[in-house]
Order: structure tokens, then C-alpha cells, then sequence
């Protein structure tokens, strides 16, 4: 019966020390959580504030694309309609190509195309104007 | 007869125990009775010592089983804690997981769509380039500018009318509107209206600009 006894305290006394090592080990696998968990929520603070730095950017996108849809529907097509005037208004067709101080081009009459060859270096802006007109019919 | 017996009897114990009382064995049996006493005494002591030590290890076993069940709260405890937490870092890293991707398809969205800007813009600016180009000769060469302001109109401005005053402006505006109304013009022009008739009435307006400059000519001649 003393050997059962004896053998009792034993038990008990090597289940404290195992219970001593599990806490031991639940300690370290807490702190080793606990340091994941840490890390990770530095790094979703992070990409949280990348992401709202993203969203300035989408803002400033969406700026840009306005910008250039006002350009496409609005800037160029007044553009090509005040261009598009003055051609149709002087019937004179220029030669972009032509040397500096050059004015050349063609005056596309009703019946004839008459090509314009000034030289600006030496005729006055008045001049080349009155011309110029000169060519446009007054004719209603 | 009885009597005689007995004291008889008497006598022969008597003379026994005086016999007895004399021998060895008397002094044996008192030896061994205290030699029982001691022996007693001893088996007591180790009793007593013995029954201390079952004390002892029972107030440790008791002890033990104090521990144990104080750390097995404490296991639990840690136990749940541990499982709650891992729980919370899976969370974490799904969440991680969902917010990189995330990203990343906004920073490629969001590339595309520069590049998209970028393009767009070359080619707009390349375009209204040109078009301020032709704008600009026919501008400076004719001494015509047109321009579209507020209120749906359209302005025309000579210069290279006043020979002495290049720079001078004669200006009028249109409405684009159905009726093409026109705004009077700086200076003044008399025929202005009739000018507008006609255009109305044929659509000549080249004739109608070349007319007008004509008159603001006209009007620098007087």
C-alpha cells in the first residue's frame, strides 16, 4: 500500500513538471503568435494607407481623362470648325511647306485656282491682307 | 477431606514458586518481558515516524493536486487564448492576401489607363497644334480673327483695315443661333443689315465677310 502511495506522489509530481512544460511551450506559441499578429497589422496598415494613396491617384486619372475629353469634344472640334471657316470663308489653301517669310498657297476661285506667291519680307501686312481679299468674290 | 486437598495444593504452589522464583527461567522470562517493553517502545517510535512521513506525503500529493489543477485552468486558458489568436493572424493574412491583389489591380489599372491619357493627349496636342497653326496664318496674313466666345457666338475681328492704324480693330459679332443674328458692329456699319440679308438669303458667307471688310475699309476713307 506504501508503494502505491509512494507511487501516487510520483505521478503527481512528474504531471506538475509536464504541465510546467506545456505552459511553457503554450507561453512561446503565444508570443510567436503574438509577434505574427503584430507584423501583420503593420502591414495591412501599410497597404491600407497605399491604398488610399491609389485612390488620390484614381482621382487625379479621372482629372486627366475629363481633361482630355474636353480637348476631343470640345477644344478640337472648335479648332477644326474656326479652321474649317477661314477656308471656306477665303477659299485659300496654304503651302505649310514654303520657306519662312514666304506667303504661298492657292485661292480656289469658282472657276479657276489661282496660286498666291508673296513675299512677306518685303510687302506690308496691310498689303498682303488687302490682297488677299481682293481675291475672296463679292459676289452674293 | 477437600480442605486437605487445598491446603495440599497451597503448599505444593508455594513451594513451586519458591523453587521457581530461585531458578533461571524467572530471571529469562523478566529479561524477555523487558526486552518485549523495549522493543514495544522502539516499534512505537517508528510508527509515530512513520505515520509523519504519510502526513507529509499527503499534504505534498494534496499540494501536487493543487498545482495540477491550478495549471490546468491556466493550460485552458492559454490554450483558448493561443487558439483565438491564430485564428485572428489566419484572419490577417487572408485579409493581406485580398488587399495586395487588390492593389495590384488598381497600380496595372491605373498604368493602362495613364498610358491610355498619355496617348490621347500626344495625339490631341499634336492635332490642335496643327489646326492653331493653319489658324494662325490665316489670322495673321488675312487680318481676320474669329473666335468663338461665350453665349453661342462667333466674333470677327479685322485689323490691317486702317492703313495709318494697323492694329485697329473692327469688330462684330454673330449668334449661332438659326436666325444668325448679329450683334452691331465697332465701328458702326449702315449696311450691316442688308449684308445679313443677303447672307441669309443666299448663304454666301464669304461674300458677306468680304463685303463687311470692304465697308469697314470704307469707313476708314471717310
Amino acid at each position: 500500500m506504501e508503494k502505491e502511495v509512494a507511487q501516487s506522489l510520483l505521478n503527481a509530481k512528474e504531471q506538475v513538471h509536464q504541465g510546467g512544460v506545456e505552459l511553457q511551450q503554450l507561453e512561446a506559441g503565444l508570443q510567436e503568435a503574438g509577434e505574427e499578429d503584430t507584423r501583420l497589422k503593420a502591414s495591412l496598415l501599410q497597404l491600407t494607407r497605399e491604398l488610399e494613396e491609389l485612390k488620390e491617384i484614381e482621382a487625379d486619372l479621372e482629372r486627366q481623362e475629363k481633361e482630355v475629353d474636353e480637348d476631343t469634344t470640345v477644344t478640337i472640334p472648335s479648332a477644326v470648325y474656326v479652321a474649317q471657316l477661314y477656308h471656306q470663308v477665303s477659299k485659300i489653301e496654304w503651302d505649310y511647306e514654303c520657306e519662312p517669310g514666304m506667303v504661298k498657297g492657292i485661292h480656289h476661285g469658282p472657276s479657276v485656282a489661282q496660286p498666291i506667291h508673296l513675299d512677306s519680307t518685303q510687302l506690308s501686312r496691310k498689303f498682303i491682307s488687302d490682297y488677299l481679299w481682293s481675291l475672296v468674290d463679292t459676289e452674293w | 477431606m477437600v480442605e486437605d486437598e487445598l491446603a495440599l495444593f497451597d503448599k505444593s504452589i508455594n513451594e513451586f514458586w519458591n523453587k521457581f522464583k530461585s531458578t533461571d527461567t524467572s530471571c529469562q522470562m523478566a529479561g524477555l518481558r523487558d526486552t518485549y517493553k523495549d522493543s514495544i517502545k522502539a516499534f512505537a517510535e517508528k510508527l509515530s515516524v512513520k505515520l509523519k512521513e504519510e502526513e507529509r506525503m499527503v499534504e505534498m500529493f494534496l499540494e501536487y493536486q493543487n498545482q495540477i489543477s491550478r495549471q490546468n485552468k491556466l493550460i485552458q486558458e492559454k490554450k483558448d487564448n493561443l487558439l483565438k489568436l491564430i485564428a485572428e493572424v489566419k484572419g490577417k493574412k487572408q485579409e493581406l492576401e485580398v488587399l495586395t491583389a487588390n492593389i495590384q489591380d488598381l497600380k496595372e489599372e491605373y498604368s493602362r489607363k495613364k498610358e491610355t491619357i498619355s496617348t490621347a493627349n500626344k495625339a490631341n496636342a499634336e492635332r490642335l497644334k496643327r489646326l492653331q497653326k493653319s489658324a494662325d496664318l490665316y489670322k495673321d496674313r488675312l487680318g481676320l480673327e474669329i473666335r468663338k466666345i461665350y453665349g453661342e457666338k462667333l466674333q470677327f475681328i479685322f485689323t490691317n483695315i486702317d492703313p495709318k492704324n494697323p492694329e485697329s480693330p473692327f469688330m462684330f459679332s454673330l449668334h449661332l443661333n438659326e436666325a444668325r443674328d448679329y450683334e452691331d458692329s465697332a465701328p458702326h456699319l449702315e449696311g450691316l443689315a442688308e449684308f445679313q440679308e443677303n447672307v441669309r438669303k443666299t448663304n454666301n458667307f464669304s461674300a458677306f465677310l468680304a463685303n463687311v471688310r470692304k465697308a469697314f475699309t470704307a469707313t476708314v476713307y471717310n
